[in-house]
This record gives C-alpha cells, sequence and structure tokens, in this order.
C-alpha cells in the first residue's frame, strides 16, 4: 500500500512461515465449518450428551457381564455355558468351594478398599439424589471388581446394582473430566445410570422409569426426556452386540380380566406387599445381625458363598440372582412343592448374603421372590379350585406387585415387568395388583429398599433450604480465561478445543477484566487477517454484570433476565473485594438448580 | 455501522514519532466528537498500544481504542513518506490509521477492520507529488468500506 517507490514496502516477517501458516488456517477454516454444522449448546448440548452417556453406560454394562462370565468360567473351569449350565456340570466338592473362594476373594478386595482408599464410596444413588452427582472412581471401580467374583462365583445376590455403579462411576469421570456443572453431571449420571439398568434387563423404558421414579423422584419431562434418551441409546448400543431380546419372554401369557381375576389380582396385590413387607424387614435385620467387624467381612463373605453352594447341592437353581428361577417358572418347570421350597432358600440366602456385607444388588432377587410368590398363590388357588391353572400370568402380576411395595416404585414395577417379558395383555391385571400393593405400602408407611441411599448421606446443595443457597454452592470452577493480549486467533482456537458462550479476561494476577462472547466473534473466525490484529482486549466487554459468591439464587437470576438480549450466558463470580474471578455461573445450571430445590421443598 | 461524515488525512511532518502521531490525528477529530471523549480516546489508545503493538504489517499500523460516549465510528488517517518508528514493533509505519470505536461494538469493529486489512492488502501506494489526488482515492475507498 501506501509507501512512494523511495520507500519499497517492507518485507514481511511471517513469509517464511507463509506455508505453515496458511496450513493451520485451513485447519480452523475446517474445524470451524464442522463445528457451525454440528455444535450444539444449551438444551439440545444435554441430549447429545445424554445419547454419549447412554453409549457409554451401556457399554459399562456389557463389559461388566462380560467380566462376570470370565470370572465364572475361572472359578468353575467351565467355558461358554450359562451360570446354571456350569453348577449343573461341575463336581459337588466344586459347588460348595467356588461360591466360597469367590466370597472370599470378594471380601478381601473390599477390605483393601477400605483400607487403602482413602475416599468413602458413594452409591449412584446417593451420588444422584443427594449429592452433586460426582461419585468417586476409585472405590466404586473396586467394589464393582468386588461384586464381580461374588456374582460370578454364583453367590446368591443381584448384579444390578453393581452393573449400575460402574456406568454410572464412568459417567461421574467424564462429566468432571468435562468440568461439568452440579446440576449437569447429576443428570448425566443418572442418564447413565438408566442407560446401565436399560442394558441390564433389556428395558429401555423401564431403565429410564426406574431412574427417575425411584432416584429423583421426578416424572417431569425436563429430567424423564434426556434420561430416556440415555436408556434408548444404551437399547440401541445393546443391539448392536446381538443382545436385544426379552429376558423373560412370555408374550402369550394373557389372564382373562374378568371380575373374578380382578378381585385375585387384589388379593395377591395385598399379599405380595405384606410378603414385601417383611422381606423388607429381613433384609434389615439380617444387615443389622450379621454385618459384623470389618477385618472380618472376608471370612463372613467366604461362608455365605459355602452356604449357597451347600443349597446348590440339593437344586443348583439356587445360584445366582434368581434369574433362572424366573425363567424356569415362565417355561412352567415347576411343581409347587418345588417351587416353595425354593422361595424358602432363596428368601433365607438373599438375606444372608446380603446382610454380611455383599455388594450387590436385591432387584433381581426381589423379583424372583414376588414371581414365586405369584406362582404359590395360584398354584394353591388352583388346587383349591378358586382358580385356573395360569400360573405364568399369576407370576408376572405377583412379581410387579410384590417390587412396587419393595421398591415404592408403581410405575416402574409395570413397565418394568411388562417390558421384559413382552406381555402386553398383562398390563391391566398387574396394574390392579400394582396399585393395591403400593395402596398398602403407603398407608403402613413402607421405606423401599433404596430408602437409606436416598436418605442418608452426605447431603449436597439440593437438600438446603432456597433461601440458604449461594451462587457459590453451583459456581463451575476453571472458567476459561484469556489475558488482554492474548490474539483473536488464540481465542478462537480456545472455542474450538473448548466450546463456551463465554470467555474472561483477566490480568496476570487473576482479576477480571471483562468477558468475550462467542456469539460476537465466531462468523469472523475464518478471516486470518484478524487471527494476529485483534487481541483480547478489542473484544471484551467490560459492563457486563459480576456475580458475588455470597448473592443468592434469585438474585442471579434477575442479573440474568437484565442480560437477556446480550446473549451472555455465563456471567463471572468475582470475590468482591479483590475482583479475582472465582469461577462463573451457567444461566440453565442456575435454573436446573432452582427447579430442583424447588421441586424438593414442594414435595418435602 | 454509521457512517462517519468526516474522514481527516493529513501528510505527517517527517520529524513525527509516535506519540506525536497519535496526537495529530487526534487533533484532526476535534470536530466530530468532544474534548471529554477524544481525551478517553487518547487514554484507551495508548493504553491498547501498551498492551499489544497495533503496527500490522508492510508499514500499516492501527491504533485505536474502544470508548463508551461515542455513538459511531472515528477515523483519521495519516500519511508518512519517511515512516514514523512503532517501537514495539521496530518498524516503519507509513500508513496509520486511527480509529475510535464505540465499546459496545465487537461485530462491528471486526467488520471494520476485517475489511481496512484486505484493502489495505491491494491499495495503490500513496505518492507524494500526486498526494492530493491519492488522498481522494483512500478517502473515497474508505468511505466505501464504511458503509
Amino acid at each position: 500500500m501506501p509507501h512512494s517507490d523511495e520507500h519499497p514496502k517492507p518485507k514481511s516477517v511471517e513469509k517464511k512461515g507463509g506455508v505453515l501458516r496458511r496450513q493451520s488456517y485451513q485447519w480452523l477454516k475446517t474445524a470451524l465449518e464442522l463445528r457451525k454444522r454440528f455444535f450444539v449448546t444449551g438444551r439440545p448440548a444435554l441430549y447429545v450428551w445424554a445419547v454419549f452417556v447412554g453409549v457409554v453406560g451401556a457399554l459399562c454394562a456389557i463389559f461388566f457381564e462380560h467380566a462376570v462370565d470370565w470370572v465364572q468360567n475361572l472359578l468353575t473351569g467351565t467355558d461358554g455355558i450359562g451360570q446354571l449350565e456350569a453348577f449343573v456340570d461341575i463336581p459337588d466338592w466344586r459347588r460348595v468351594a467356588v461360591p466360597a473362594v469367590g466370597g472370599l476373594i470378594a471380601g478381601l478386595i473390599l477390605l483393601f478398599t477400605h483400607r487403602f482408599v482413602p475416599h468413602r464410596a458413594t452409591e449412584y444413588m446417593e451420588a444422584i439424589s443427594l449429592g452433586d452427582g460426582y461419585v468417586p472412581p476409585k472405590p466404586s471401580l473396586l467394589r464393582s471388581l468386588s461384586a464381580v467374583f461374588t456374582i460370578g462365583s454364583g453367590t446368591a445376590i443381584g448384579r444390578e446394582g453393581p452393573l449400575i455403579q460402574t456406568a454410572a462411576a464412568a459417567a461421574s469421570a467424564i462429566g468432571c473430566r468435562c468440568h461439568l456443572s452440579a446440576p449437569r453431571l447429576r443428570l448425566m449420571v443418572a442418564c447413565a445410570a438408566a442407560a446401565g439398568m436399560s442394558a441390564a434387563f433389556h428395558t429401555p423404558l423401564a431403565g429410564g422409569f426406574f431412574i427417575c421414579e425411584i432416584i429423583m423422584g421426578a416424572l417431569t419431562v425436563e429430567i424423564l426426556a434426556p434420561i430416556l434418551v440415555s436408556s434408548c441409546a444404551g437399547y440401541l448400543t445393546l443391539s448392536f452386540f446381538g443382545e436385544q431380546t426379552p429376558i423373560y419372554p412370555a408374550g402369550s401369557v394373557f389372564l382373562n380380566t374378568d371380575t373374578y381375576v380382578v378381585l385375585c389380582c387384589v388379593l395377591l396385590g395385598v399379599i405380595a406387599s405384606l410378603a414385601a413387607r417383611a422381606w423388607l424387614w429381613m433384609l434389615k435385620y439380617a444387615r443389622a445381625k450379621l454385618n459384623g467387624r470389618r477385618h472380618w467381612l472376608p471370612v463372613r463373605m467366604a461362608l455365605a458363598g459355602a452356604l449357597v453352594g451347600a443349597v446348590a447341592l440339593w437344586n443348583p437353581e439356587i445360584v445366582g440372582n434368581g434369574a433362572h428361577m424366573i425363567r424356569g417358572l415362565v417355561d412352567s418347570h415347576y411343581g409347587l412343592s418345588d417351587g416353595s421350597l425354593l422361595l424358602l432358600c432363596k428368601v433365607l440366602l438373599v438375606a444372608i448374603v446380603f446382610g454380611v456385607g455383599t455388594v450387590g444388588g436385591v432387584l433381581t432377587p426381589s423379583l424372583t421372590i414376588g414371581c414365586m410368590l405369584g406362582f404359590i398363590f395360584n398354584s394353591l388357588m388352583f388346587r383349591w379350585g378358586f382358580m385356573e391353572n395360569q400360573t405364568v400370568a399369576y407370576a408376572l402380576v405377583g412379581m410387579a406387585a410384590f417390587f412396587t411395595t419393595a421398591a415404592s416404585a408403581p410405575l416402574t414395577s409395570i413397565i418394568l415387568v411388562i417390558e421384559f417379558t413382552m406381555a402386553g395383555h398383562m398390563i391391566f391385571p398387574t396394574a390392579v395388583a400394582v396399585l393395591v400393593s403400593y395402596c398398602m405400602a403407603r398407608f403402613f408407611k413402607v421405606e423401599s429398599m433404596y430408602h437409606d441411599s436416598l436418605v442418608f448421606g452426605k447431603k449436597s446443595v439440593f437438600e438446603k433450604p432456597m433461601w440458604e443457597v449461594r451462587l457459590s454452592d453451583i459456581v463451575r470452577k476453571l472458567p476459561p480465561c484469556v489475558h488482554p493480549k492474548d490474539t483473536f486467533g488464540t481465542i478462537v482456537s480456545m472455542l474450538l478445543r473448548a466450546p463456551s458462550q463465554v470467555i474472561f479476561v483477566v490480568n496476570t494476577e487473576g482479576k477480571y477484566i471483562g468477558s468475550i462472547i462467542a456469539r460476537d466473534i465466531l462468523e469472523f473466525a475464518r478471516n486470518k487477517d484478524l487471527a494476529d490484529a485483534v487481541i483480547a482486549l478489542d473484544l471484551v466487554h467490560c459492563d457486563l454484570p459480576v456475580l458475588h459468591p455470597e448473592m443468592t439464587l434469585p438474585s442471579a437470576v434477575g442479573v440474568f433476565a437484565s442480560q437477556q438480549d446480550r446473549g451472555a450466558e455465563s456471567l463471572p463470580q468475582v470475590d468482591a473485594l479483590s475482583g479475582e474471578l472465582l469461577g462463573f455461573v451457567n444461566k440453565t445450571d442456575l435454573y436446573l438448580a432452582m427447579s430442583e430445590i424447588m421441586r424438593r421443598e414442594k414435595v418435602g | 455501522m454509521k457512517q462517519t461524515p468526516r474522514i481527516p488525512i493529513i501528510l505527517l511532518p517527517e520529524s513525527s514519532d509516535q506519540n506525536s502521531t497519535i496526537d495529530v490525528l487526534l487533533a484532526t477529530l476535534e470536530g466530530e466528537a468532544s474534548a471529554e471523549v477524544l481525551g478517553h480516546l487518547k487514554t484507551e489508545v495508548f493504553a491498547r498500544e501498551t498492551t499489544s503493538s497495533t503496527y500490522l504489517d508492510n508499514g500499516l499500523a492501527i491504533p485505536h481504542g474502544r470508548i463508551p460516549g461515542l455513538n459511531h465510528v472515528l477515523l483519521a488517517v495519516g500519511v508518512s513518506a519517511p515512516g514514523i518508528l512503532w517501537p514495539e514493533a521496530g518498524q516503519d509505519a507509513h500508513l496509520i490509521i486511527l480509529l475510535g470505536v464505540p465499546s459496545s461494538m465487537v461485530a462491528g469493529y471486526l467488520v471494520l477492520m476485517q475489511r481496512l486489512l484486505r484493502w489495505y492488502k491491494d491499495a495503490p501506494a500513496i505518492r507524494p507529488d500526486h498526494f492530493e489526488e491519492d488522498i481522494q482515492q483512500v478517502r473515497s475507498a474508505i468511505l466505501t468500506l464504511l458503509a
């Protein structure tokens, strides 16, 4: 440009690196195109995350199952056959030794975890319901490893609990790495748990409802929708491994729903609810009496395993979580006396195994007990001439009714049973029994088997009353920051690597100067001329309001409302005295936190 | 973006340095904004210069600042045949474009910078012996950029 001929144009200092610069701009241009096409923010981003953690959760569940199979093969010396078949094939001494050894190893792992891992293990239910979604990974994974040995050795305990815990721990780790806020992390962990449940039972709907109804206690669309997206993503992931068939297929089961049948279902609902109360009492009693000093845990678990093995000498179907018994019943393999004896043994063994401190779930054992109860109910009524022989149908009804009281989850019970049997014709009679069971549970104020996890434990911000919660409780740490002299190219690269709607400008002491709103600059991001010509100081908005740690949530909402047209989805949280940038508050997080706190205050 | 009504373009004295150049260019804007605004702009321009040099490339420097209380872009152009040393960059600037931008304007500022930089690449040289003629072309070009 405007130089006379006597003063030739100075050579560009960048000419030597010109080729490299063109290549890096080309990358930037491509990356920006992709980002423009595919990147989403706000609510839609939630669903993208839900799909992602759904896949992760399902993969964790599949990995857990394979690990259990591997341990089973290792301990039983068999390969590629089911647990029941393995226990049928092995000699008597091994039938006793396998659960005992499995219990011993599992107990040693738990002891090691307690001694050498500083963090306390957090149940996924506690993390979602009470906490901030954080599930410490090490103790969770070690406890899951313990459960792998317990379950793989055939001990009578459920696998769903540790399986879902593994999925939740994975989602928590990913969420923490991506610096998700507490409300988002909770939701992502809940999504992964739903996907794990969906993968365990091949039930996408029930997986989602289990988490929403039992753990989150909310069935609003805002919460249910992403959780269902995640559980469906988990189910779809399962289909890639060819495993999406119903686990207890009973599609042809049918009950002619006349008044008499309805009354029978009502009666079964009452019986199942009372039985579930007794079952819950037994679990509590067993845990109180049998779970003694921690250093004896491996011995207790080994003895409990040996007891399972000893009973398995009589009937190998007693091993495991009870899934064989449900299948056997659906396939009509049992007579009344066999079924009754199996039920009695199962109840006692699960209570003992659970009571000694074994890591595992009681979901499938509870379903098994309910199933056997329904079977016995119909068998007796048939023998006495009061009913037709429809054991499978009443087994399904009994299963749902029993689980309703055991878990305080009427909706989940119905959907779970219908979904994993595909017995659509059984919806009405099941619903009748479930409603009766639920009414009885509420009348007698029965605490579900998940009550302790949902009530006791370290409380999070969501348990506080609204007037006590401060912005410091929901602030996101590690805000995306630049210095005033950082170039436009640096800022754009940062936006690409970690997409954010706002970038904060701080001086060398960390004092807040202003905010750069991504919306202002992204359309210019491909312009290589601006990359070095413009710096952060040229783009900063110094007049955006700042938030302080001691502000309440409602006052912060007012501040955000006043900035609606500025496009600032996040505002800085600044120390009132020093002006130091402490973090930032995202508008969606704020609304999520307020919504959750208000919901809990209302339920109360 | 509101069009500026006047773009002063001056030939800078030979003895000018960076500071005096900026002062001279600010003086040409006296009719465009109040003294207070111009004083604020001076502070911001020097603060910007201290943070990072506004010398860009091939003899172009764009000292600028974003200030409140302004509702349109202020622009003044200085031309120096021998060049004005821009100390932080260690280069001589031959075309100096002083910009005052409203602090609320970010996207508009980026548009202007983008256009200025693109224009500068292909703009013809200003000849000292055809100064008046050449600056008319520059003024027309910049007015077009601002439109």
